[in-house]
């Protein structure tokens, strides 16, 4: 009977390891950050906007400001956040600047980091921020 | 505590659905599905463009996007068919590889031919119901089918036409019925057609009906594991296809057909692959064929026909055709091959009730390891005659050239028939039908082998061999066993029953001869051969005697019995004729005597002692002998 329950229970922690996204974030050009829950969410494109809906939540975005959107604010304590989950992260520093690893093939070694927010750099040579809590 | 377990699971269901979430791209019917965990950042390219893992999206082509909680399974493609339309899910991690086009129910998948091992194989799972739907596919890259509760009529062509040249699985979802129908117009060569091999798989139901030629056609080799699939009908051949046929397990059951139940060709002419052999093989699982066509084989093989395990129950009932082109007659078979025919094990229940219709019918050698065979043919003899063809030709068939006619026989074989085990029951009742007919060298090593027939029981154009088994044949009009060649009989147990003279049980043709060197042997007719060469050197005795139906013959001393023969319930000849020295003209070995009508020979006998028979109340005597005194035609 325990040992049922045990599988249960870890069946239960690993789906609860999968996504669990809180939120779309649309990054614009100008480097801001706007998001709506991602709950029931439904887009479309209108007269050059990205409109995004929610309940009750509303968001509209000119498709020329977008650079991109993502899931966003996932809860987990897993590091696979969609910024950092790419193989492309070249390297990744502490927020004081500080090189805390480099030549990353594997993005699950992310999880060796103690709890912060930090910063990686793709192999583009872009930049994000992320946690690991 | 089950209480907490049964919170535990209801917890665990109902965050499993939370917690998948999925961004729904729509673009017409067809919407791109991407897991969020794999979207990754969607990055926008000016004002008309963005992309998702990799795939580019026009903002005039997106009608909407959805965020849901469907969870996606990657390199799947489903089609939802709904009456008039058609929706397609494109997993978005195969987004890049999949162009969809659909007219109404209509839709056609143009897989590109990038995709490859790395990318690995697509799953189309189709569901739903049209009435005037179609599912196409192109590519050049397997592929697999996952039906799964789908209902489709094509109004125009095949309602799965799989256009790859590649291996494509078919998985019929266990648990759901799959109903296919194709158009009686179009190019289609059946109602699900592939020009590459198919593979079923799974243990649904999947019904065919090909209304415009073959009911399953693939180009190249067909495999059947775990499916029930019913071809329901067909204007051709039930299934059709090249290279090989090969069912491990599960259910095909096939009626209705026009041409041809299962049919095996050979792809290539020439410069065959090694896969190219126009083989059939039953390994497992149940075949059941009723077939109504004229001159149609429930199983037809270009190369051989191979039966390990399994299950065949096959009945052909359509009569013979005059073939204007190759100039002779053609008549149905539960079972042609151009090859061989080799039987491992397995049942067969065999019924053909045409004109000319026959069991088996192959081209090469007829091998019987092991297995359960029963063959019943009630045709009469079919033969083209001024102009016509004769279903039941009752005339002198003697005169008529062997193309021009056609006989029913329970076993026909043109290269070498051998049995090595297995029990083997043949019973033929039509005009001419012989049991087992072999062009060539007939050897029985084993098995249980009952045959009756209107005509020979047993016929071979070269050497007979018998040198095991338990054997009864029974000719109602013929010989039981006949040989053009000589007889050698060395094990076993052999009874033969023939009509009456010059008809007989054993019968060899002048000048060979029957050979005894073993065996329990009885021969029970008009006038059976007996051995004339002192290469045979098991003793025998000849008797005038008439066993009846049902009786018991027995061979032995006043006081002990060698062995006892049972004599048939079906067993109606008189064994009548004059005796070798009322007629000098035939001479030792030969003539048509009622004293040779009985012919026994065990290991026990001794030439020159005299033995008792003993039939039903009667008895009498005999010297054993070891050559003279039989008959040779």
């Amino acid at each position: 009977m325990k040992k049922t329950l045990f599988s249960l229970m870890a069946l239960m922690v690993s789906l609860g390891a999968s996504a669990d996204y809180q939120s779309m974030q649309f990054n614009l050009l100008s480097g801001e950050q706007r998001s709506i829950p991602s709950a029931s969410l439904s887009m479309r494109f209108e007269n050059g906007n990205l409109v995004a809906q929610s309940g009750s939540e509303f968001l509209s975005i000119p498709i020329s400001d977008l650079s991109s959107m993502e899931f966003a604010d996932k809860t987990e304590s897993a590091v696979f956040n969609p910024v950092v989950s790419s193989t492309s992260i070249s390297e990744v520093y502490s927020v004081d600047g500080k090189l805390m690893l480099s030549n990353i093939s594997n993005p699950k070694v992310l999880n060796s980091l103690p709890a912060g927010i930090y910063v990686v750099r793709k192999s583009d040579g872009s930049t994000a921020k992320f946690a690991v809590k | 505590m089950k209480k907490l377990i049964l919170f535990v699971a209801v917890s665990l269901l109902s965050t499993a659905s939370l917690f998948a979430q999925t961004l729904n791209v729509k673009s017409g019917n067809v919407t791109y599905q991407f897991s969020a965990d794999k979207a990754g950042l969607m990055p926008f390219s000016g004002v008309n463009n963005f992309s998702i893992q990799n795939f580019d999206f026009n903002v005039s082509e997106v009608s909407s996007m959805m965020v849901d909680n469907d969870e996606v399974i990657d390199n799947m493609v489903k089609v939802i068919y709904d009456n008039t339309t058609a929706k397609v899910y494109v997993a978005g991690n195969i987004a890049p590889y999949i162009s969809v086009s659909l007219t109404g129910a209509n839709v056609v998948i143009d897989q590109s031919a990038d995709v490859n091992d790395s990318v690995g194989e697509i799953t189309y799972r189709l569901s739903g119901t049209s009435e005037d739907g179609s599912f196409v596919l192109n590519g050049s890259y397997k592929a697999s089918i996952e039906l799964n509760g789908l209902t489709l009529t094509s109004m125009s062509g095949a309602p799965v036409d799989i256009q790859s040249g590649k291996r494509t699985a078919i998985r019929v979802v266990e648990g759901t019925v799959n109903t296919l129908v194709d158009a009686a117009t179009g190019s289609q060569k059946g109602c699900i057609s592939c020009k590459g091999h198919l593979e079923f798989k799974q243990k649904g139901t999947l019904n065919v009906t090909g209304n415009k030629s073959h009911g399953i056609y693939a180009k190249e080799y067909i495999e059947i594991k775990n499916t029930k699939i019913n071809v329901l009908g067909s204007i051709k051949d039930g299934i059709n296809c090249s290279q090989y046929f090969a069912m491990e397990s599960g259910t095909l059951i096939i009626s209705g057909n026009g041409d041809d139940g299962i049919q095996v060709s050979f792809k290539d002419d020439t410069n065959r692959e090694a896969e190219d052999t126009g083989s059939f093989t039953l390994s497992g699982g149940t075949i059941n064929v009723t077939s109504s066509a004229d001159a149609a084989k429930a199983i037809k093989a270009d190369g051989d026909v191979y039966i390990k395990k399994g299950t065949i129950v096959a009945s052909t009932s359509g009569g013979g055709i005059w073939d204007a082109d190759k100039l002779k007659t053609k008549a149905s078979s539960c079972i042609g091959a151009d090859g061989k025919v080799v039987i491992d094990g397995g049942s067969l229940t065999l019924k053909s009730s045409g004109g000319g219709g026959k069991g088996i019918s192959c081209d090469g050698e007829f091998i019987v390891n092991d297995g359960e065979i029963t063959i019943e043919t009630t045709g009469g003899m079919c033969a083209y005659v001024s102009g016509k063809i004769n279903q039941n030709y009752t005339g002198n068939a003697d005169n008529l050239n062997s193309d021009y006619k056609s006989s029913p026989k329970g076993i026909k074989c043109d290269g070498n028939v051998t049995i090595n085990g297995g029990s083997l029951k043949v019973n033929t009742t039509g005009k001419g039908s012989e049991g087992i007919e072999s062009k060539n060298i007939l050897t029985i090593n084993g098995g249980t082998i009952n045959i009756h027939a209107y005509d020979d029981g047993i016929n071979s154009s070269s050497t007979m061999y018998i040198n095991g088994g338990d054997i009864e044949v029974l000719s109602k009009n013929n010989d039981g066993i006949d040989s053009n060649a000589d007889i050698y009989i060395s094990g076993g147990v052999l009874r033969c029953f023939g009509a009456s003279s010059p008809e007989c049980g054993i019968d060899v043709n002048s000048p060979y001869a029957v050979y005894f060197t073993g065996g329990c042997i009885l021969g029970l007719g008009g006038s059976n051969s007996a051995p004339s060469k002192t290469a045979s050197t098991q003793a025998y005795v000849l008797s005038g005697a008439k066993p009846t139906a049902g009786s018991t013959v027995t061979i032995g001393t006043a006081s002990e019995t060698y062995y006892s023969f049972e004599i048939p319930s079906d067993y109606t000849s008189s064994a009548g004729g004059r005796a070798p020295e009322l007629s000098p003209e035939f001479g030792p070995g030969g003539g048509q005597s009622s004293s040779n009508g009985l012919i026994i020979s065990v290991p026990q006998l001794q030439s020159g002692t005299i033995y008792t028979i003993k039939y039903g109340t009667s008895s009498t005597t005999a010297t054993a002998r070891l050559t003279g005194g039989g008959s040779s035609f």
